[in-house]
């Protein structure tokens, strides 16, 4: 192997075209995991009987486990609990006619919700009290209170945060590819030997290093 | 796609993954270790405002936190043999293990960097020049006054570092490193059961970043101990639905909100 510079332009090139791919798994995890964070936040700071467990529990495991087993926990658990669901109430859906983008829009928001709803709750958490015992004090309700006058105040503090998790989101991303585009990596036959062995090992098209996965 | 779900398969998993939980723990301890050394080196640029050096400090940074650690294993473990070969290196022979360890280490080096600055910068400069005045050198005051306080403050970041570091070892299996994922991977190939396995992978991470989190916890308010503990800003927060307005005023403590 020789180092090609004129190859680093191709390669260039070639990568631009999944810009969108990427993009489009932010935008989408962010917006859900936006969702799913406030309503954890909620949850959380409001102690909801029953939920307030679950919810401590998912950002819990979601924060201590690598992005990487969410992945492929969804990726290899959902199909079947879907297919299983499917069978039991004799739904004609199965989860072959999930696209990939799918799987990986799902895990990417549940990752991105147990760390948007931290943000949140930080954001929330650092208003001070005494704008909420001011806004009791003029009479607003509870809704109002968060709406009116705690978002323009919290609003500031996730920015960063939320920011600062984009940047973070984007780089995760990158592990992406290895579900979606197999193993690919130009001149790379350094470490094949290995991952051969192990996609030899799989036999079958369900290793993920071989990639033969259903659209 | 693979065998179904057998609940058993779980606990047979977890002892054969923690065969490989000591190079997963190998890694982040030896990166943990270079990234600390490499985090000084790149802070004190910048703490210091040295001119050429600060701006090296800052590319170097923006290429590691602005770059996906995947693609940084990769760029190492390909590039660098290439690299060295110009100058009559031989890397052929070196173990994967190196390069994992060497990336790892950079990169925390690059976050360890922002969080020494941050932290170093957050003791109030008046307490710097209280000990200047006390008649301290400046070796004095650093080792007396701001390290103390840095450390508090720095443990939160830290704690969060390590874990994300800890999180981030999963891909050194894309370069045939054997550790916990890489483990995964074949056990999951081999017997088709590909949940059960990643379930067990997950509850060990869980477990070990639970570890960690506590005890940097107690590392925390061991150092921080000295802080006001009933400082407003720690207070527990809550909203009350029904708050009457004897129940405010006795929730009013002396911060800046309630009784100023």
């Amino acid at each position: 192997m020789k180092l090609d510079p004129s190859f680093i332009w191709t390669a260039f090139l070639q990568i631009l075209g999944a810009i969108p791919t990427t993009l489009y798994i932010t935008v989408v995890s962010v917006l859900a995991g936006f969702a799913i964070g406030i309503v954890v936040a909620l949850v959380r700071i409001y102690k909801v009987p029953v939920l307030y467990p679950l919810a401590v529990g998912y950002v819990t495991f979601i924060r201590g486990t690598p992005m990487l087993t969410h992945l492929l926990l969804i990726y290899f658990g959902l199909p079947m609990i879907i297919d299983g669901l499917a069978v039991q109430f004799g739904w004609s859906f199965r989860s072959v006619s999930i696209p990939m983008i799918g799987f990986a829009y799902i895990s990417f928001s549940i990752t991105a919700g147990a760390y948007m709803s931290e943000v949140v709750r930080s954001g929330l958490l650092a208003v001070d009290r005494g704008q909420i015992e001011a806004a009791h004090s003029i009479g607003m309700s509870t809704p109002r209170r968060s709406g009116g006058s705690y978002s323009p105040g919290a609003g500031g503090e996730p920015a960063q945060s939320v920011e600062f998790r984009d940047r973070n989101a984007a780089r995760v991303y990158a592990c992406f590819y290895r579900i979606g585009r197999g193993y690919q990596c130009p001149g790379a036959n350094r470490s094949f030997d290995k991952l051969e062995i192990l996609r030899g090992v799989s036999g079958g098209g369900a290793d993920l290093l071989g990639a033969d996965l259903p659209h | 796609m693979g065998a179904p779900f057998d609940l058993s398969f779980v606990f047979s998993f977890l002892p054969k993954l923690l065969t490989t939980l000591s190079t997963t723990l190998l890694i982040v301890a030896c990166s943990l270790l270079a990234g600390v050394i490499v985090g000084f080196i790149i802070a004190l640029p910048r703490l210091y405002k040295v001119p050429v050096l600060k701006t090296c400090a800052e590319v170097y940074i923006s290429f590691f936190r602005g770059t996906p650690i995947l693609i940084q294993l990769f760029l190492f473990y390909y590039g660098l043999p290439e690299v060295l070969k110009l100058v009559n290196l031989d890397m052929t022979r070196t173990p994967v293990l190196v390069f994992v360890i060497l990336t790892y280490g950079l990169h925390t080096g690059a976050f360890m960097s922002e969080m020494i600055r941050a932290s170093v910068t957050a003791v109030d400069k008046g307490q710097v020049e209280a000990a200047y005045a006390t008649g301290m050198t400046s070796y004095q005051a650093f080792t007396r006054i701001v390290l103390p306080q840095a450390l508090g403050i720095a443990i939160p970041v830290f704690s969060n570092l390590v874990i994300a570091l800890l999180k981030d070892t999963s891909l050194a299996f894309t370069l045939g490193v054997m550790e916990m994922t890489g483990k995964a991977q074949t056990l999951g190939s081999v017997t088709q059961h590909f949940i059960e396995t990643y379930i067990a992978l997950a509850l060990i991470y869980l477990v070990i970043s639970f570890t960690i989190e506590k005890l940097l916890l107690v590392a925390e308010r061991r150092l921080l101990r000295h802080e006001d503990q009933g400082s407003p800003v720690k207070r527990k927060f809550s909203l009350q639905k029904k708050a009457s307005y004897r129940h405010i005023i006795a929730d009013m403590g002396p911060g800046k909100g309630g009784g100023a």
